[in-house]
């Protein structure tokens, strides 16, 4: 083997254990779930009988599945709302330089060291309906005459795993969005001071474009992420009370654990790989365009 | 060159958003808080596996109980000590999961040899061939010394697929402070819970869990109205007068405020309101003694209470439960797992784990036992005489969740009873 080749080779040598782990752990499953949602499965044997297109009948037949498509793009887009600007605007209160700043950081960090189910059984607790600490408050400062039942409420519910998922993520949004308003030049601030510009101007005309590009990949990235959120709506309410919280993760979750559908719940994973690729590939454009910012 | 990695890196994004879909995961956080049991939770770490030795898996629903586990364990520790070459492997799995979890493991090739698990889940299971029947294992000696309707409740089409090894039975748990007469009927319940709440608006008079767990005490309430939830050949039929007429008697308890938001009630926590002192009645098990905290019928006592038979609807009635353990029809050992069965239906282990859980006779020499005849247990044992057997469902867990979204589609006024029971019957007989 001449150097040349060598080097043209060597870099897809050491690329190989990784390919080959990946195409184990995702190529694989991936194949297989593409494979059972065109396939009637066997709960015991696996075996899988071909159906064409079946299971994707049913799905786009069916109101509930339907309705729980809707519903996930809703709670999607509340929580990662949630999480964009209320991280956004922790991560601008970590830049102004105060007293006890540290603590502050440290604090942001907290929800992100615990892990989500405990979290979870925390926010519970908080929100119960019968004797949680959210609706002892309320009452004692007469702020509500009679208790809540958050988790047992379609509206309220909905509502109460969003703010909890948002809340077990901001952390990271806050951080990422952090290390973007640091990357803008100190320079600018000051040379924009120089010229007269206040802090409204220095902030809509530095900052917001400073950090456009990171903030709409982080958008998209926390999009995926909330897509798939799962042990938070579980342990919270099981996608109920009836389905008001069950998003599409939770159905395939149902159709597969609940029905022992593993056809339509497969199908139900190539239709939420379909709407995560297309958001992948915006990410991927996003990652790679020569914008503002970082 | 650069098209190739870029269709690689394409790839492998996809791949990885798609991972996300198929894990169900969370990966934000980037922790491992999966629902599944550590190796730790599963008790494997807690013995040193010696390979010389044969092992027999047992899949026991409720085992990490505080309760449960040193009884089961009491029973392992005397078959392992009988048998030196055999280890048990515990496999322990939460109620809510009970099926999926053993599918999940039949389906990775980890078959539990013995399982343990409500016998309601029997049908759907030797339906889907993951039973072995246990007829021919029964010699007649076994079955003589077991009591025999209680045997009979795991069979499946004249086919015995489980050997029950807890029978419960309900009453009614008063306070005796608040209800000096406990009510003996459904209308006397709700003139009591009115009458309770009326006096002291911070106690609820009843309480009604819509959990998975809650399906038992729900399903007395559609038996003491004479309604049934399938027809005579097994068929599913739950839209009948009477079942609805059910309902509606729990839907107008609930808008009277008589009893705490059922939709965000789960049965384990209605005897803690009890042990609170937020709650009059409730109907449970015997072994609500202990969480409450003292003896019944002690009018010192912190929580003064006493239990008496469920209030009659049209007639008495209760759901007879039952747990059986049951052989995997794909266990590589189904002799040693027998065995295992019958070690642990032992008089000693099964009376133990019995007077433990205040549960009733399986074996026809506990019927001996003094504790049968003491004040406590009186109401239990009198209200098995009006049991009715589980319903064997060909979807369980699809039964079960149907008919508590039905409960609380009713109690949050999406649906009436009639519409909300009408629906549940048109989705289970798809």
């Amino acid at each position: 083997m001449n150097i040349s080749t060598k080097k043209k080779v060597t870099p897809y040598l050491l690329l190989l254990p990784a390919t080959i782990f990946m195409a184990v752990v995702y190529i694989y499953p991936l194949i297989l779930t593409f494979k059972y949602s065109v396939s009637e499965v066997q709960v015991l044997t696996q075996e899988a009988t071909f159906v064409g297109l079946e299971n994707f009948k049913k799905i786009f037949s069916d109101s509930t599945i339907k309705s729980t498509i809707f519903r996930t793009l809703k709670w999607v887009a509340m929580t990662v709302s949630f999480k964009m600007i209320i991280g956004t605007f922790i991560a601008i209160l970590m830049t102004v330089k105060m007293k006890g700043s540290k603590i502050y950081k440290f604090l942001v960090l907290v929800p992100w060291a615990i892990p989500t189910v405990v979290v979870s059984i925390i926010w519970s607790w908080i929100f119960d309906g019968n004797a949680g600490y959210l609706n002892y408050y309320l009452m004692k400062f007469h702020i509500i005459s009679e208790p809540i039942h958050w988790l047992a409420n379609r509206g309220t519910s909905f509502f109460a795993t969003g703010l909890v998922d948002a809340w077990a993520g901001l952390s990271l949004v806050s951080m990422i969005m952090l290390s973007g308003l640091n990357s803008i030049p100190e320079s600018l601030y000051e040379a924009a001071k120089v010229d007269g510009a206040g802090a409204f101007k220095r902030f809509t005309n530095i900052t917001i474009p400073g950090i456009r590009k990171v903030f709409l990949i982080t958008t998209i990235l926390t999009t995926i992420w909330t897509f798939n959120s799962y042990n938070i709506i579980w342990v919270l309410t099981e996608g109920g009370p009836i389905d008001a919280t069950t998003t599409m993760i939770i159905k395939i979750w149902k159709e597969a654990f609940d029905k022992f559908d593993f056809g339509m719940s497969s199908a139900l994973s190539v239709l939420a790989f379909l709407i995560l690729t297309v958001l992948s590939l915006i990410y991927w454009k996003y990652l790679n365009s020569k914008g503002e910012g970082i | 060159m650069k098209k190739f990695k870029r269709v690689v890196s394409v790839v492998a994004l996809a791949s990885l958003a798609a991972s996300l879909t198929i894990g169900c995961g969370d990966s934000e956080n980037n922790k491992e808080d999966s629902k599944e049991p550590t190796k730790s939770e599963q008790g494997e770490e807690k013995k040193e596996k010696d390979p010389s030795k044969k092992s027999i898996k047992m899949y026991i629903t409720g085992y990490e109980s505080d309760t449960f586990k040193p009884l089961y364990d009491k029973g392992i520790e005397k078959f392992e000590e009988e048998n030196p070459d055999i280890d048990i492997d515990v496999i322990p799995a939460g109620w809510d999961e009970a099926t999926s979890k053993l599918l999940s493991l039949i389906q990775a090739n980890e078959t539990p040899d013995v399982i343990i698990s409500g016998t309601r889940e029997l049908r759907q299971l030797s339906e889907l061939g993951a039973l072995e029947p246990l007829d021919e294992y029964m010699t007649d000696e076994f079955k003589s010394k077991r009591v025999e309707n209680v045997l009979d409740t795991a069979k499946i089409d004249g086919k015995q697929y489980g050997i029950p090894l807890a029978f419960s039975s309900k009453a009614l748990y008063y306070r005796t402070d608040l209800v000096p007469e406990p009510p003996k009927t459904w209308d006397e319940l709700e003139a009591t819970a009115k009458k309770v709440v009326e006096e002291n608006p911070d106690v609820k008079g009843f309480a009604i869990g819509t959990d998975i767990d809650a399906v038992p005490d729900l399903l007395n309430f559609f038996y003491q109205n004479e309604g049934r939830i399938t027809d005579e050949e097994g068929n599913v039929k739950l839209n009948t007068e009477a079942n609805i007429e059910t309902m509606d008697f729990l839907k107008k308890l609930n808008d009277e405020g008589l009893m705490p938001n059922p939709v965000d009630t789960k049965r384990t926590n209605i005897s803690d309101l009890f042990a609170n002192k937020k709650l009059a009645m409730f109907v449970s098990g015997p072994w609500e003694k202990d969480k409450i905290g003292n003896e019944a019928n002690d009018p010192d006592a912190e929580i003064p209470y006493n239990v008496t038979t469920l209030p009659k609807g049209k007639v008495m009635a209760e759901t007879l439960v039952t747990d059986s353990y049951a052989i995997s029809a794909l266990s590589e050992d189904k002799e040693t797992a027998w065995k295992l069965i019958e070690t642990m239906g032992d008089f000693e282990v099964q009376n133990n784990y019995n007077e433990a859980m205040g549960f009733f006779p399986i074996l026809k020499e506990e019927e001996k036992e003094d504790r049968y005849e003491s004040d406590f247990l009186k109401p239990f044992a009198e209200m098995i005489q009006y049991g009715v057997p589980e319903p064997h469902m060909p979807i369980s867990a699809d039964f079960q969740k149907g008919i508590m979204d039905a409960v609380k589609k009713v109690m949050m006024g999406e649906a009436s009873s009639k519409e909300a029971l009408d629906k549940l019957q048109e989705d289970l007989s798809k």
